[in-house]
């Protein structure tokens, strides 16, 4: 099993990672690494900005209140208006922070906290219920997307155009474009708490931003020249079942998207042209954290907040579960849809599940472990010992399956393994990808619209996004050019070298860089 | 045999039958089993299983059970036959406001609404009686002296009637009657579940008219239609004050609840079980014997058929177009080349259906808003069409007579000047374009299915039977975007978040447009610069190159 040791050592303090040639990740000082981006994109380099105007974070929003000087007014009057401006309970809450006003406002500032504990016990005693009018902002959504102190904290490029969205940490979306001045500025009053970004496939100008409300679809013409398109481009797209959205994938060719949200374990899916739901699943399992479309489009998979995970068939929806030891933190597919890779969020351990064509789901009853992230020192160009690896934070994957990356959680290196999937999978080291100093990864996107190599979008804490072109001869088809018929046989192969162990997993084509790959070990998950 | 035949006596009969099954099953024998179960367990104390269980099984058979299970099952066939009657797939638009009074005055919308409310009444009453032994059973007579039994049945049957007639009014007038297709398909139990979950409840209750100010408002109008009564029959109007108890009030309650949801039940189990999607062979044993009958069981005839069958075979077509792999035996049958001959007779089978049904809708479009863009219709030469005429005659030609149905609309048309009738006979705002495109979702499934197919066809077509009509699907694509785009924006907006929902009319307009984009993005990002080779028009080839630009948005 392939391990961070056998990566490269990475560039010393100073030095940022700036391209990938010949197999090999090279770094330079900052100023010649953003221009060398610049000549090797030329035209199609995308410089994200943010502008002259300040961003500020929207989860640390003050009430405007506190800008004011102490009030003078008697307790009564300030309950009373606590009730016109925020409702009873409000006003209720005012009267017990008032303290030794007389012997009447304190029988009346007790009975308020004895009121105020019972409408909680009964909200408590509704919490248990599955309730249609619950609110969607429950206090256990922890994939609000959120940076690291900088003002960006996400980027989705879109699959067809050179074309990326970056989220700010104020809940607003700004659109950038190679070769357009304008960047178009999104921006809602339903627009809260985004947690996910995704651009509908086959479309120049559909954009699905999911957050506290349900999904909001933007519709940007490419042709239009406004900085701030109006409410009248938005739509919202609200299951109560799914709000607010924790996850949400669009179905390969564009026309239905599945999202998931809130507390409960509903996985919804969405005609966008209609704007019809269905439910497909309603079970038990916890709340859902993350759903995957494979780019095939047979297959749904479901992670758990719960320690499982499923995947489901999209004909009849039904599903094969598969158990774990900690909940998934990221996943990715390959570009044929008949790979899945995963990690959890306890082991530092990338897994690996196999599906094949045919009736129903089709997965591997045992998730193989493929490579070892466990944290380790190694030492840079320099010499200094760098701690690398640890918990993962996320995967991507390019559009070809040939480039991985994966950020982590506590460490400031994007680990970066050359893969490749067909016929079976294979992982080779690629290196590490160090930003400015002190700078911490917070997520990372591939440009999807490359006919050639891959350009890896690497958001830093400092709200920088940094675009990584990495030149390399592709060996893999883009899925639309595959024949069908090679397709099959092809994954019938991977699944039974998997199962059997027989085909040697060491006869890959030489990489460029080190000829360590990785031997599928069995591992601990069971599909029941 | 034709298609339609075979569709409804092989495939929709059994669909009824099971969503009936279901229904009785949902409705009636498991609360029973439930109530006995309850009563043998917790009332008697019988823990028993083996007991537990024979009394349920005797209970069940018990010649006074199945007697009350007589009137729900016949409740249930009522609305039944109803709703198979009434069903439809696409939207009713009035034209104006005297085609709605029309609609609401037809003998069948009366009838049928009577029938609805009838079986509503009949299963209030089966409610009120299930759930407390002193509201008495509808068959059982009141005693002469017991004048409360009557108030009380009239109070509960009156209740049962206006939620009938709530639900017939939104079935009838408001669309209650579409029937569309889930945008995925997961198995009929989970949407069964989905639709019994406590929002869908809710909803259905407010929907129905079980909701605090209907239940005010339907007690009010009967307060004064009893009062009226008695005052023109010199009776006693303060005898029906005693109608205002507790218990009656809370029974009626509950009986209008419980039948909100059954009827919402019932609407959704049927419209789960109707739209369930069918699979229609691409190609039949038959077709290799020419001589065999051509009106079979395919999907090339189910396609070229009408109303849900059509409906089912397109979806089945856009199932059968997709990416899934799943779909592949099936795709490859659609590229495959007859043998003998060599004709690509499944493709054309599917691809001249579909082409028909977006030409067609294209036209009716045009002919609506743009009349001079159509085809203009050969001119006969003068010297052919006028009679032969002698200059020399006196005697005039006498002009043919107008027919009735001209002379009609001239009517109609000279009665539109006058305020009153104008107000029922003018046109409602847009009401054209509106019914056209409630009839869109077809159309949008072919569109999706053959930008499908023709996608597919890049990889799997092994003989090139599709590139043939690739210029055609193309150039028919554009000038049906080109048409629906000249439309302009919806004339009804709203705001996000408002959770008001488009008429189904205005939403299915969106979604062409949106699958013709969808469709041609898929084709051109496939295909690539190949397509401008193609022998397209210029107004398409420039189409075409604004999609392989990513311009149109």
């Amino acid at each position: 099993m392939i391990n961070l040791e056998h990566l490269h050592p990475p560039p010393g303090c100073g030095h940022v990672t700036a391209y990938e040639n010949d197999g090999r990740l090279r770094a330079l000082h900052v100023t010649e690494a953003l221009e060398t981006t610049k000549k090797w994109l030329g035209g199609q380099f995308i410089e994200v900005t943010v502008g002259q105007e300040p961003v500020r974070t929207a989860h640390s929003k003050q009430e405007a209140r506190e800008a004011f000087s102490a009030h003078t007014e008697t307790p009564w009057q300030r309950v009373m208006f606590a009730y016109y401006e925020e409702g009873w309970e409000a006003s209720l809450q005012e009267m017990i922070k008032g303290k030794d006003e007389g012997s009447l406002y304190q029988v009346a500032s007790t009975m308020a906290s004895v009121i105020l504990k019972v409408c909680g016990i009964i909200a408590k005693a509704q919490a248990l219920l599955p309730s249609p009018k619950r609110s969607g902002s429950s206090a256990n959504t922890p994939l609000v997307l959120r940076g690291s102190g900088g003002s960006i904290v996400s980027v989705a490029w879109h699959p067809h155009t050179n074309t990326l969205a970056a989220v700010f940490c104020d809940d607003t979306v700004r659109v950038f474009a190679a070769g357009r001045s304008i960047t178009p500025l999104l921006k809602h009053r339903l627009q809260k708490s985004i947690t996910h970004i995704a651009w509908m496939p086959y479309s120049a100008s559909l954009m699905a931003v999911g957050c506290e409300c349900g999904v909001l679809l933007w519709t940007l013409d490419p042709v239009n020249v406004v900085t701030r398109p109006s409410g009248s481009c938005v739509s919202l797209l609200a299951h109560p079942s799914a709000t607010p959205i924790n996850s949400l994938t669009w179905h390969p060719k564009g026309n239905l998207f599945a999202c998931v949200g809130g507390s409960n374990s509903q996985l919804v899916v969405w005609d966008v042209g209609r704007e019809a739901s269905v439910v497909v699943h309603s079970g038990t399992g916890g709340n859902i954290s993350l759903v995957l479309w494979s780019p095939d489009s047979s297959r749904l998979f479901v992670a758990y907040s719960s320690k499982i995970m499923r995947v489901f068939e999209t004909r009849s929806w039904t599903y094969e579960q598969w158990s774990l030891e900690s909940p998934i933190q990221s996943a990715v597919w390959s570009s044929l849809g008949h790979l899945l890779l995963f990690v959890t969020q306890d082991d530092p351990v990338l897994y690996y599940l196999g599906f094949i064509p045919g009736e129903g789901v089709g997965g591997t009853q045992v998730a193989a472990q493929v490579a070892d992230l466990t944290q380790t020192l190694v030492s840079d160009e320099d010499g200094e010992e760098v701690s690398v690896g640890g918990p993962v934070k996320q995967l991507a994957w390019d559009i070809r399956s040939e480039r991985l990356a994966i950020v982590f959680r506590d460490t400031e290196f994007v680990v970066l393994f050359h893969t490749h999937t067909h016929p079976t999978l294979h992982l080779a080291p690629g290196g590490l990808i160090r930003g400015e100093p002190c700078q911490v990864p917070v997520s990372v996107s591939f440009q999807k619209n490359l006919p050639n190599g891959a350009v890896l979008s690497v958001v830093w804490s400092s709200g920088q996004v940094q675009h990584i072109p990495m030149r390399y001869s592709s060996r893999e088809p883009l899925p639309s050019t595959l024949n069908t018929s090679t397709f099959n046989t092809s994954i019938r192969t991977t699944h039974n070298s998997i199962l059997n162990c027989s085909v040697p997993l060491n006869t890959s084509m030489g990489y460029a860089g080190s000829p360590v790959t990785s031997p599928l070990i069995g591992g601990i998950f069971t599909s029941p | 045999m034709k298609p339609e035949d075979l569709f409804s006596s092989e495939v929709l009969l059994w669909r009824y039958v099971r969503a009936l099954a279901c229904l009785l099953l949902l409705q009636v024998v498991a609360p029973m089993a439930v109530c006995n179960l309850y009563h043998t367990v917790v009332a008697q104390r019988i823990l028993n299983p083996i007991t537990v269980t024979t009394n349920l099984l005797t209970s069940c058979i018990y010649p006074t059970k199945l007697l009350r299970l007589v009137v729900p099952a016949a409740c249930f066939v009522i609305l039944a036959r109803v709703h198979i009657k009434s069903y439809t797939v696409s939207a009713w638009v009035p034209l104006n406001r005297w085609e709605k009074w029309r609609r609401v005055l037809s003998l069948t919308v009366i009838l049928r609404s009577g029938l609805i409310m009838i079986a509503c009444a009949l299963l209030a009453n089966f409610y009120t009686s299930l759930a407390h032994p002193d509201f008495p059973f509808l068959v059982i007579p009141c005693t002469p002296g017991d004048v409360m039994c009557y108030k009380r049945k009239t109070v509960i049957i009156y209740m049962g009637a206006y939620v009938g007639y709530h639900y017939a009014y939104k079935y009838f007038m408001l669309n209650g009657n579409l029937i569309t297709p889930t945008p995925a398909h997961p198995r009929k139990l989970q949407l069964i579940k989905a639709s019994l979950s406590l929002r869908s409840t809710r909803e259905a209750c407010n929907t129905h008219g079980a909701n605090k100010l209907s239940f005010l408002c339907a007690i009010c109008i009967y307060m004064a239609a009893a009062i009226m009564i008695n005052l023109i029959y010199d009776g006693n109007w303060q005898e029906w004050l005693v109608i205002f108890d507790l218990p009656l009030m809370m029974m009626t309650l509950l009986a209008t609840v419980l039948l909100a949801i059954s009827l919402s039940l019932f609407s959704q189990v049927f419209h789960i079980f109707i739209t369930e999607p069918v699979e229609i062979p691409v190609a039949t044993a038959e077709d290799s014997n020419p001589e065999a009958e051509t009106d079979s069981w395919r999907l090339s005839n189910a396609l070229s058929s009408s109303g849900l069958l059509q409906l089912l075979a397109f979806w089945d077509l856009k199932t059968l177009a997709s990416s899934d792999p799943m779909n592949f035996a099936r795709r490859t049958q659609v590229f495959c080349i007859s043998q003998p001959g060599g004709h690509p007779r499944n493709w054309m089978g599917i691809m001249n259906p579909s082409m028909n049904l977006i030409r067609k809708f294209c036209e009716r479009l045009k002919r609506h808003n743009c009349p001079e863009d159509l085809p203009k219709p050969p001119v006969v030469p003068a010297g052919a069409a006028s009679a032969p005429t002698d200059v020399n005659k006196n005697e005039v030609v006498k002009p043919p007579p107008v027919p009735f149905k001209e002379r009609a609309v001239k009517l109609i048309m000279s009665l539109k000047r006058y305020p009153f009738f104008g107000y029922f006979l003018s046109d409602l705002p847009d009401a054209t374009n509106r019914s056209i495109f409630a009839e869109a979702l077809p159309v949008i499934w072919a569109v999706q299915a053959l930008g499908d197919l023709v996608t597919a066809s890049f990889t799997e077509d092994k003989f090139g039977v599709v590139q043939r009509n690739i210029p055609d699907i193309l150039m028919a694509f554009t000038q049906l975007q080109k048409v629906v785009d000249g439309l302009g924006r919806v004339t009804i907006s709203r705001r996000p978040g408002t959770g008001e929902a488009l008429p189904s009319e205005l939403q299915l307009r969106k979604a062409l447009r949106f699958s013709l984009r969808s469709a041609l993005y898929t084709v051109t990002t496939t295909f690539g610069d190949t397509v401008l080779a193609m022998p397209v028009s210029a107004e398409c080839q420039s189409k075409l190159q604004s999609y392989l630009q990513f311009k149109e948005g």
